[in-house]
């Protein structure tokens, strides 16, 4: 206790005081007052952020000035400015396409009528591409299938005029109602010339050899 | 716990440890709690102003030092939030003294409890009616016992300011008792006995 304190003291006083606040039950140490405190604290403080507030500003500029270079990269910046210099016609239009060299009379000469003649009136060149007539390649021909055509053997003029026979005496048998004779009759000539072929064959000989006959006879008389 | 103690416990806070912060809330919250009661008279109050304090303390985390101890850090903030908070009760009817009725067991007849109580109760009265700051100075001197050195930390002003602040508090609250109890329980200074 210095000068000072020693100066101020007040035994009665401090008597005085500490009696007043003598078995104050709210002096007396709480159970859970820290954590009650701790609670408090940690609903009301703010979240600490992870990162302080300068490097979120050094990363804003960061990725502005990343920017501009980017965009400045892009547009060219920094190179020297490039004057437009008419170097003739392009070399992409075609000479057809190109606009054709005309001036405008000077209006002095109009007025006075010593206006050089006029050049020749261009020609509008048909620009528009011609359709090149082409014929259409035939479509190519199927291929044809060589099949062996099987020609069976004529026959011979005993065997159609056998087979005639036969025919006939089945047709007659058959207007007379003889069925049966009549089946057996065509049967046996159809076994004589057996394909329809044949039968073609037998028709154009027995039809050839009437024509013969009759011939014959024609010339007979 | 001593100050090295809460040295460590404080840069551990700082890192982010939140045990560390803890433990530093369970170091100093008995005193900040006393202060904030003496102040308001109300333990409700004085836990809400506690906790308020720590709070403050947890968000000035980073610019708080060890050195000599954070505890007037603390009793300096809780002192301010007090007075603020005993400003804007002003409006307002002043918070009857808890559990005072019921203290005062050990005196023997009713008529010595009743002079004791009243007496209790009288000093009290007269300790709100000083300014917030006076009755800080007042408290921590004679009460808590502590040196000037600490007062003029949780006040904010110097050696001589302390000083000064609790001579004239201490006559104040003088006068307010020998009005009220119709006698002079101070003993007079070595100041005052010397004038």
């Amino acid at each position: 206790m210095n000068t000072d304190e020693r100066e101020l003291r007040d035994p009665a006083l401090v008597t005085l005081l500490r009696e007043s606040y003598r078995d104050d039950p709210a002096l007396d140490p709480a159970p859970g007052r820290t954590e009650r405190i701790m609670r408090a604290v940690m609903a009301t403080a703010p979240r600490r952020q992870a990162h302080p507030f300068w490097a979120s500003l050094a990363w804003g500029f960061g990725a502005a000035a990343m920017a501009i270079l980017l965009l400045g990269l892009i547009i060219g910046f920094g190179r020297p400015g490039e004057k437009i210099v008419h170097r003739g016609p392009d070399p992409l239009i075609k000479p057809e396409q190109q606009k054709p060299d005309f001036k405008l009379p000077d209006i002095d000469q109009v007025a006075n009528g010593t206006q050089p003649p006029r050049p020749k009136q261009a020609v509008i060149p048909d620009l528009a591409p011609k359709p090149e007539e082409k014929e259409p390649e035939p479509w190519p021909a199927p291929a044809r299938q060589e099949e062996p055509v099987t020609v069976p053997p004529a026959p011979d003029q005993q065997e159609v005029v056998v087979a005639a026979a036969l025919y006939e005496a089945g047709a007659a048998a058959y207007s007379t109602g003889d069925y049966e004779s009549a089946y057996q009759a065509f049967q046996e000539s159809y076994d004589t010339v057996p394909t329809p072929d044949a039968a073609l064959s037998t028709g154009n000989a027995l039809i050839r050899m009437a024509r013969e006959e009759l011939a014959s006879a024609n010339s007979d008389t | 716990m001593s100050e090295s103690e809460e040295g460590r416990l404080l840069a551990r806070a700082q890192r982010g440890d939140m045990l560390a912060f803890e433990s530093l809330v369970q170091m100093h919250q008995q005193r900040v709690y006393s202060h904030c009661y003496r102040m308001l008279n109300n333990s409700a109050e004085a836990e809400d102003l506690a906790s308020e304090t720590f709070l403050r303390a947890f968000q000035h985390l980073s610019s708080l030092r060890a050195e000599p101890s954070i505890v007037f850090w603390l009793l300096r903030v809780a002192n301010n939030l007090g007075v603020s908070m005993l400003r804007k009760r002003s409006t307002r009817p002043e918070v009857e003294l808890e559990g005072l009725r019921e203290q005062a067991s050990d005196i023997a007849t009713p008529e010595e409890q009743t002079i004791e109580l009243a007496r209790r109760d009288t000093v009290r009265k007269c300790l709100r009616q000083l300014a917030p700051q006076d009755r800080t100075a007042v408290l921590m001197f004679y009460l808590e016992e502590r040196p000037l050195e600490e007062i003029a930390r949780v006040l904010g002003c110097g050696m001589a300011g302390a000083k000064s602040r609790v001579h004239r508090a201490r006559h104040k609250l003088r006068e307010l008792v020998m009005a009220d109890l119709g006698e002079d329980v101070f003993l007079p200074t070595a100041k005052e006995g010397e004038g």
